[in-house]
């Protein structure tokens, strides 16, 4: 009898497919429900929602570069550097003026292939850690970004275009949310069913293998720093034109919030298969509950507390169940 | 040969050459610094950024003719400086402390334009001669990234000119490290410095620092944070506004816009900041209704978050209390976003952003004067303690808030212009400009 009830549960489990992004999927619903119920009756106003929404974007845009580095086993430190480039170059190369808001998106996209392929080559190349990379990468960006923006830079509003479509919205949700859900739809499908992305994931998850199999695995994993240098760059200019004053601060505090939404989305460090779509949860996931706990008006040490202690038990239920596959099959 | 393996031949030589070029740029930086004995004053932690822009800025000292010690000035010149300094006309000089109003008598005579492009160079650079004086001074900043850290140094370089007895000046930036920072104290020291200045950011954990300047020779003064609990041999002056006073100010400024103490939102800056629960319990104390906290780590992103949070929980703050202008501008995004009505703001410092976003978006904005001069006193304090004269240990300045008028927003100014901070405007145009 008892064996028959477990078999009927897997069944039932196996039916909807227990996968990491299954359950931090059910886990953001949960949240929402609990914000709207618990912590603030409007939490789907117009109010809450046209504040919120461009926060959640920029994290799930940085957060799916990070993912990209994260399937290669490493991780990327000089994302927040990349994106406070990007404000700098916005302001310097366009002087404010729309009319020079494509050149200075040009540069942008220029500086952040050449960020990434440093990263890359260096990392891929001459198999040095991921970590101190991009670490020194990080610092050389940062001194540069301070020596070409100058003490006081003379031009320190993007250009007008850039903030108006930066904070429009649609009923309330920021366009930049919404562009990141298409970017999160988009970089699931190239990786999941286009050859080139499954090629990446080859690369990313069992380099061996992809080399012998003829896959330009090296290639590829350097492409995955160039990617989401890229990636950073879209984040830093999105921001830019949120903030529409981008100061020296502007990528700081999406480093350690982007492993974490990459993390909660099921991915492991050690590198492996991720998927953008859990990512965009994870980092969902992140954004309310820190809206929620400042609504609350906890203190930053009991914020950090408690985000700290979420994350624990959330990568807690996902690593059972990663595990529950291997059970069930140990079981039948 | 498989791409991997290329890439491990490619690496090897790449990691040979790379090894091999950096033994080269090592050998080279010692036999520099060795070679560079006199010409090179700038310490390792100092900022790149001015560095390049102007050099180590090393240039001739010029005559301190015309400094301010030796002109005389009347009283309607001193007053005319204290209503600029403190954006008020409600104080008068004569009521100042004495170290306070000195400085302000030292700023009002007009520089002359040798003295006026000699700080100018001083200030894109990271060193610098300014006169033939025995003194050293040293600047240790925390941060030099923003318009108005710039404005501050501009500040010390012109008080330092009024000082005959300044020879060197030594600037650094610790890029918000403390590390970095104490490691800028110890170079300064090592550099000769006998007279140094810096920002009270860091309260208790950079007091032993401060000690360990002080035992190497030099006078340690402070400017803005008020310090707690400092040992005696830690400081040699400090001057700051006392937070329970501009407390005070903030409680007349709410009941002036609201016509209550309450209820408000106190915004705080930076997690943990002792600056931040003291004017907190001060205005408490002062009987303030306080329905709401939030952090913004003094980020335009934080600052939206904050406002954010405040609107979603449907708390009834009449009035948002801060500390930091520069950011305002994102509080208010959150409220022009939401369509929510903006609620009165009453902020330390000004920024011309957050003035001409109120312009265009009126609503009841109250600041005080960013005070970068504020840094002159500690200076001024510095400097003639290393010269061996008594001077207080505590100087405190008022801060008073004021209503913001459209009108003093400047179009033709950057947005985190600090306003007026008794820096020249010849000087002001070309700082702005990125000269």
């Amino acid at each position: 009898m008892g064996s028959t009830t477990e078999t009927a549960a897997a069944r039932g489990l196996g039916t909807i497919r227990m996968t990491p992004a299954v359950v931090i999927s059910g886990v953001v619903v949960l949240l929402l429900l609990v914000s709207q119920i618990l912590v603030t009756g409007d939490f789907f106003s117009r109010s809450t929602l046209s504040t919120l929404t461009p926060a959640i974007g920029i994290l799930v845009v940085v957060a799916i570069g990070q993912a990209f580095v994260i399937s290669t086993g490493g991780i990327d430190l000089s994302l927040p550097a990349t994106m406070t480039l990007m404000g700098v170059i916005v302001l310097k190369q366009s002087e404010g003026q729309n009319g020079k808001l494509l050149g200075a998106l040009a540069v942008c996209a220029i500086a952040c292939v050449v960020i990434g392929l440093v990263n890359g080559v260096l990392i891929e190349g001459l198999r040095l850690n991921s970590l101190v990379v991009t670490l020194a990468v990080g610092q050389l960006v940062t001194g540069y970004t301070e020596v070409y923006r100058g003490s006081v830079p003379p031009v320190q509003h993007v250009p007008q275009n850039l903030s108006d479509w930066a904070g429009a919205d649609l009923g309330g949700v920021s366009y930049i949310l919404i562009v990141s859900f298409v970017f999160a739809v988009l970089a699931t499908w190239v990786l999941h069913r286009v050859v080139v992305g499954r090629r990446l994931v080859a690369g990313s998850t069992v380099e061996r293998a992809a080399v012998l199999s003829g896959i330009k695995a090296p290639l590829y994993r350097i492409a995955a720093y160039v990617i989401a240098a890229l990636v950073y760059g879209v984040g830093g200019v999105l921001a830019a034109g949120q903030i529409q004053i981008p100061d020296l601060t502007l990528g700081e505090q999406y480093l350690l919030t982007s492993v974490i939404a990459v993390v909660i989305g099921g991915a492991v460090l050690t590198g492996g298969r991720v998927s953008p779509i859990a990512t965009l949860m994870g980092a969902i996931f992140i954004t309310v509950l820190d809206f929620d706990l400042r609504v609350e008006g906890y203190s930053t040490g009991v914020r950090m507390i408690i985000q700290g202690a979420v994350l624990v038990l959330g990568l807690s239920l996902l690593f059972a169940v990663r595990r529950l596959p291997i059970r069930n099959k140990r079981r039948s | 040969m498989s791409l991997s393996g290329k890439f491990d031949r490619w690496g090897r030589w790449l990691r040979l050459t790379v090894s091999v070029g950096a033994v080269a740029v090592v050998a080279a930086l010692v036999l520099t610094g060795c070679g560079g004995g006199s010409s090179s004053t700038s310490g390792g932690s100092e900022t790149t950024a001015t560095e390049a822009e102007g050099g180590t800025g090393e240039t001739e000292p010029v005559s301190d003719e015309g400094a301010a010690g030796e002109v005389t000035i009347s009283e309607a010149e001193l007053q005319a400086t204290v209503d600029e300094a403190l954006s008020s006309e409600k104080l008068k000089a004569s009521g100042l402390e004495p170290l306070v109003k000195e400085t302000f008598e030292r700023a009002t005579p007009e520089l002359t334009s040798a003295q006026l492009d000699k700080a100018y160079e001083c200030w894109k650079g990271t060193s610098c001669t300014l006169g033939d004086g025995p003194v050293t001074l040293g600047f240790a900043d925390n941060f030099s990234g923003n318009t108005w850290r710039q404005f501050t140094k501009m500040n010390v370089i012109l008080e330092a000119l009024t000082h005959p007895e300044v020879g060197k000046f030594i600037y650094t930036d610790a890029n918000y490290d403390l590390a970095t920072y104490q490691a800028n104290l110890r170079s300064l020291t090592a550099q000769g410095a006998t007279a140094i200045v810096t920002p009270e950011e860091y309260g208790p954990a950079a007091y032993s620092a401060f000690a360990a300047a002080q035992r190497e020779g030099a006078k340690v003064a402070t400017f803005l944070g008020q310090p707690e609990k400092v040992p005696a041999n830690a400081l040699t002056a400090a001057s700051n506004y006392d937070l329970c006073e501009t407390a005070g100010e903030m409680v007349a400024a709410t009941e002036e816009a609201v016509g209550s103490k309450g209820p408000v939102a106190f915004f705080e800056g930076l997690a943990g900041s002792t600056q931040d629960a003291k004017l907190k319990e001060c205005l408490e104390d002062e009987g303030v209704e306080i329905v709401f906290t939030a952090a913004t780590e003094y980020t335009p992103s934080g600052a939206q978050k904050a406002a954010s949070a405040l609107i979603s929980s449907g708390k009834p703050a009449k009035a948002i209390l801060y500390t930091y202008s520069n950011v305002v501008p994102g509080i208010v995004d959150g409220y022009l976003k939401a369509g929510e009505e903006i609620p009165t703001i009453i902020t330390l410092t000004q920024s011309n952003e957050t003035i001409c976003q109120m312009a265009e978006h009126p609503y009841p904005l109250y600041v005080t004067n960013s005070a970068n001069w504020s840094a002159r006193i500690a200076t001024n304090a510095a400097i003639a303690a290393a010269e061996g004269e008594e001077v207080p240990r505590s100087s405190i300045f008022p801060l008073p808030f004021y209503k913001a008028e459209k009108s003093e927003c400047e179009k033709d100014k950057s947005a985190e212009y600090p306003g007026p901070a008794l820096v020249p405007d010849s000087l002001t145009e070309k700082m702005l400009a990125g000269q």
